[in-house]
């Protein structure tokens, strides 16, 4: 019986060990990722944002190229709210309600995601305004609901 | 006695001005104020359907059911006449002679001239007529509360109606027209004082966010502060947001208020642009 119990402890402890481990980063690591993956999911953006305003050529590489980048940052954006990283020693504007919400949240986040994977095939100039608009849609629920206003 | 005197509500009795209502002029006030984001068919159809008033509105002094503003005969505006629809919208007093709470902001829409403000009745008359569930709100002691918003009311309603400032083009007063009137930005991006009063000696300086979290940016010199390059660049960020990379449109409600935006003429957006960079 005791060695069954050591053996449930020790399955237990190994399990924190490991949880500790994967999630070595601490709350102020975190925040700080984060909202670097986010400034690179802004130059995107911005990039091809340049391109939807006709600012800039359509080029069907450039859109790829930068809906790639756009997708990556935000896959890493998505491991970058672990609980517990709501506050830190770095400012924050996440809400607390993307703990207590939390599928809604991921719901989001991987739809954002689903759109920037669609925009890597858009190889048309009048294919990038609606592709754009759905990903933008996703930022603005996202930002609306667990970003808390700032000045 | 002198409370019940101060807080009554009563209609203004005001005679309507003869008026060939245009529903389409009505539409962009309708856009310009935003009203479905409160006046929502349900919590997740955001901007989508008509303005039943189906989801709560949230406020620090609880929760609010916004009012259903399709012609449903029982539950909507369909048996109102249009002077009701004017003392709503402009003195705050609803049919059966109570006060609105000022979550509905009448104390901007109430510089509308009566024409626009018949416009927009058309509009909303023109909606597909749909019941809704009438809910009171949740809040304390809303009968004495009521009465309170009147002695409020006395204090906080400021002038009658818009008057254009000669001095400057007719674009910036149309852009001043929609921002402080239907727009009615001042609501949240002017702070207020201790009686929850706009304090108008302050416009649009930002503060606390109404809902008690985070802040309300301040709209002034937004183009020396780096926000918008210019004109253009705000037009632009009013009909896109954040699907441009305008990342300040987007948190504590603007984005739907920029997705409203988004459906008004492109004259009015250059309008509210030119006006809103010229605030100092």
């Amino acid at each position: 019986m005791i060695g069954k119990r050591t053996r449930i402890l020790g399955a237990v402890a190994a399990t924190i060990v490991i949880a500790i481990s994967a999630g070595a980063m601490t709350a102020t690591e975190a925040i700080k990722d984060r909202q670097k993956e986010m400034e690179g999911v802004r130059d995107a953006l911005m990039a091809l944002a340049a391109i939807a305003k006709k600012e800039q050529p359509f080029d069907a590489k450039v859109v790829q190229a930068n809906a790639v980048r756009l997708a990556g940052h935000l896959e890493k954006t998505e491991k970058l709210f672990p609980e517990g990283s709501g506050e830190g020693e770095a400012q924050t504007w996440a809400k607390p309600e993307i703990w207590t919400d939390r599928a809604q949240f991921d719901k989001l986040m991987a739809s954002s995601h689903q759109a920037a994977v669609d925009l890597q095939s858009v190889t048309e100039a009048e294919a990038l305004g609606p592709a754009l608009g759905k990903l933008g849609f996703g930022c603005k629920s996202c930002h609306d609901l667990y970003r808390l206003p700032k000045d | 006695m002198l409370f019940v005197v101060l807080t009554a509500a009563r209609p203004s009795g005001r005679a309507l001005p003869a008026h060939d209502p245009d529903p389409s002029r009505g539409e962009v006030f309708y856009h310009a104020g935003g009203c479905i984001s409160c006046h929502k068919a349900s919590e997740t159809v955001g901007m989508m359907g008509l303005p039943t008033g189906d989801a709560p509105f949230e406020t620090p002094v609880g929760t609010f059911w916004p009012g259903n503003l399709t012609p449903d005969p029982e539950t909507g505006l369909g048996d109102w006449t249009a002077e009701q629809f004017v003392d709503a919208m402009t003195v705050g007093v609803s049919p059966d002679r109570r006060h609105y709470f000022p979550a509905f902001p009448y104390t901007s829409y109430r510089i509308m001239p009566v024409e626009d403000v018949l416009d927009l009745w058309a509009y909303l008359q023109s909606l597909e007529p749909v019941r809704s569930q009438p809910r009171a709100p949740d809040i304390p002691l809303p009968g004495l509360a009521r009465r309170g918003v009147g002695l409020w009311k006395r204090l906080a309603l400021g002038p009658e109606v818009f008057l254009p400032n000669p001095e400057r083009s007719e674009t910036w007063n149309r852009g001043a027209y929609l921002v402080n009137g239907p727009g009615h930005c001042g609501e949240c991006h002017t702070p207020r004082n201790a009686l929850m009063i706009p304090d108008q000696s302050r416009p649009m300086v930002g503060g606390p966010h109404p809902r008690g979290e985070g802040a309300v940016p301040g709209l002034l010199d937004m183009e020396g502060r780096g926000r918008y390059s210019g004109v253009s660049d705000l037009v632009l960020a009013l009909q896109f947001g954040e699907t441009f990379g305008y990342d300040k449109l987007s948190s504590g409600g603007m984005a739907d208020i920029q997705m409203n935006l988004a459906m008004l003429p492109e004259d009015d957006l250059h309008a509210i642009a030119e006006y809103l960079l010229g605030l100092e």
